[in-house]
């Protein structure tokens, strides 16, 4: 402030002395005066009593009152904010005044957010001026104080931004030939989560460990393909998750199946049966002679666990027991099997048309049925040639002179019970009937037509012709074999000295294989097959030899 | 082997052997005169035949085949 120093002299006279004078201030802590041209410095707030002297003239004295710097402006800063939803910004609020100064106001002013469903902003002790982000968009912030508002800043409030991504399950150990789903969990700027697995590319650091799919529908499937480790990570733009160990282990056993050759075991017979493991990578493993076996009633079929006999069965009484298999905590399904005292057997008499039949007692005696003979063609000369009992032994056909098959189920005491016969059209001699090791397809070798007729074995075991119901073979068939792997047929042609040859098709029907017969020679009567299915085995009548044909 | 033969019936047709290789049996045809049998054996550790007691059990007539079950 410009003070001014006037003098008044004895003619009335006056003169500015302004830079003449001496000035005097009585409290230089709130005021001071500049000697040379009068200018007042406030130093603080107070009073100050100032007088000028010249020759020991004093003025009057003036009382200067320093009042405080007074608030001119505000400003935020930072002056503009962009920031992504879940994320919050401090603001400061600087005080500018009239002395040039400066203050932090931020725990002063009144903080204002424009749009609090973009932003708002706390004026709450040890939180002022922090905005939180509410939802995308903007707002602008003030902050007021002294009747003195701030210019707005703008806080824009950005979607949300992923942070991370993890990987669940964090580790996984899992046999070979199975596979592990991964799932790809983000988590955001705002603390949400969202399942990435879709949207990520994953990626196995050693993929002939395992190998994992971005494959629609199955992101993040992992198949293992041989033990070890990898190592798995899924990426989405710049961001990776950190990587999880995936550790393939040896196949481990899922299943085990319990196999006979045979569903009934006679009264003192040790057949073998046989345990097939299963592994998690599809492989099989005989597990007969390693597993444990169990039998649900030893005192009818025991089983042996001993070195070198596992899994042997042994009947000893009458009754069913079922059998099973175990490995560690996998156990194969139960395999039901029966024990049969006895055998039957069975005598097809040509000249009275009947089946004799007999149990094959302890010791291998036959005795005759209760009932001793049942009917089988027709007499005089039309009666039985040959009686076949299918592989199940549930079903019994015998070929008739007469040109009929008669057909007879088994019953528990191994007594025949007739079913309807089926009747050959044409009504020649029939000698054998051939039923396939899958008990589905029976064939009948007919000399006198020179045909092989086919059938079909119905659920009751009764036979049904196929489409069509024969096939012409060489000349004179005298007999035919069917190979244990049921695939083709052999029928010894008697009057051609050859071998027709057939494979059998998948209805069951004989179809011709090329070439469609093989010579022999003179007069194959009886043709047969190793149990291989390897070779064949010729008897011709007139040469007294045996051919062997591969 | 020894004996190289065993008698069975008249005009003997058909043979089987049971499915636990321990009896073999025999269709004997027969004259049309004295009533047919199937003659029944044994089969030894050395595989030769030993006629059960008895050595014969009466069939119909003319049996041409015979089988056993398994």
């Amino acid at each position: 402030m410009q003070l001014t120093a006037t003098a008044i002299y004895s003619d009335s006279s006056s003169a500015d002395v302004t830079a003449q004078v001496a000035w005097s201030s009585s409290n230089t802590a709130v005021a001071s005066v500049r000697p040379t041209d009068g200018k007042a410095l406030a130093v603080s707030a107070g009073s100050s009593v100032v007088t000028a002297t010249l020759n020991r003239v004093t003025s009057a004295s003036t009382t200067l009152t320093v009042t405080s710097a007074t608030l001119v402006s505000i400003a935020i800063t930072p002056p503009a904010s962009n920031i992504p939803l879940g994320t919050t910004q401090q603001f400061v609020a600087i005080g500018a005044y009239t002395d040039n100064s400066t203050k932090n106001l931020t725990t002063q002013v009144t903080w204002v957010s424009a749009t609090t469903s973009v932003g708002t902003i706390s004026n709450a002790t040890g939180s002022n001026g922090l905005a939180m982000s509410v939802a995308a968009g903007s707002t602008n912030v003030t902050a007021t104080w002294g009747g003195i508002t701030s210019t707005p800043v703008t806080l824009t409030v950005s979607p949300t931004t992923l942070v991370s991504i993890a990987i669940t399950p964090p580790g996984s150990n899992i046999p070979l030939g199975t596979t592990q789903q991964f799932v790809a969990t983000g988590t955001y700027t705002d603390n949400s989560s969202q399942d990435l697995t879709t949207r990520v590319i994953w990626a196995s650091a050693t993929g002939s460990v395992a190998t994992i799919s971005n494959g629609a529908g199955s992101n993040g499937l992992a198949t293992s393909v041989a033990t070890g480790n990898t190592r798995v990570v899924a990426i989405l733009g710049v961001l990776a998750s950190p990587a999880v160990t995936l550790t393939v282990l040896p196949p481990t056993l899922v299943s085990i199946t319990v196999t006979s050759n045979r569903p009934k075991i006679t009264l003192g017979m040790t057949p073998p049966l046989t345990a097939t493991g299963v592994y998690s990578d599809s492989s099989t493993r005989d597990l007969t002679t390693t597993a444990t076996w169990m039998s649900s009633a030893p005192s009818i079929l025991s089983i042996s666990n001993a070195a070198g006999s596992q899994g042997q069965a042994r009947g000893a009484a009458a009754g069913s027991a079922s059998v099973s298999a175990a490995l560690g905590s996998v156990t194969s399904p139960l395999l039901p099997l029966t024990v049969t005292v006895a055998q039957y057997a069975y005598v097809a008499n040509y000249a009275d048309g009947t089946v004799s039949q007999y149990t094959i007692g302890v010791g291998g005696a036959l005795s005759p049925m209760s009932s001793a003979t049942i009917t089988a063609g027709t007499v005089p000369g039309g009666g039985p040639h040959s009686i076949t009992v299918d592989l199940s032994g549930r079903y019994a056909y015998a070929a008739n002179a007469d040109g009929t098959v008669s057909q007879y189920t088994i019953g528990a005491n191994g007594a025949l019970s007739a079913m309807s016969p089926v009747t050959d059209a044409a009504g020649s001699q029939l000698y054998s009937l051939n039923v396939d090791p899958t008990g589905r397809y029976a064939y009948v070798a007919n000399t006198d037509d020179s045909t092989v007729m086919q059938y079909t074995i119905g659920m009751g075991g009764a036979l049904s012709a196929m489409s069509p119901a024969s096939i012409h073979t060489g000349f004179g068939l005298a007999s035919l074999a069917v190979d244990p792997s049921g695939r083709h047929v052999y029928v010894a042609n008697d009057s051609d000295g050859t071998v027709s040859q057939y494979k059998i098709v998948a209805s069951g029907s004989l179809s011709a294989m090329s070439p469609a017969t093989v010579a022999t020679a003179s007069r194959p009567l009886s043709v047969a097959v190793d149990p291989t299915g390897r070779y064949a085995y010729v008897a011709n009548y007139n040469a007294t030899l045996v051919a062997v044909h591969d | 082997m020894s004996p190289a033969t065993v008698t069975a019936g008249i005009r003997p047709r058909s043979v089987t052997v049971d499915p636990t290789g321990r009896y073999a049996y025999v269709a004997n045809y027969g004259d049309g005169i004295n009533a047919s049998t199937v003659s029944q054996f044994t089969i030894g550790t050395d595989g030769a035949l030993n006629a059960m007691s008895p050595s014969t059990v009466a069939a119909g007539i003319k049996p041409f085949s015979i089988i056993t079950t398994d």
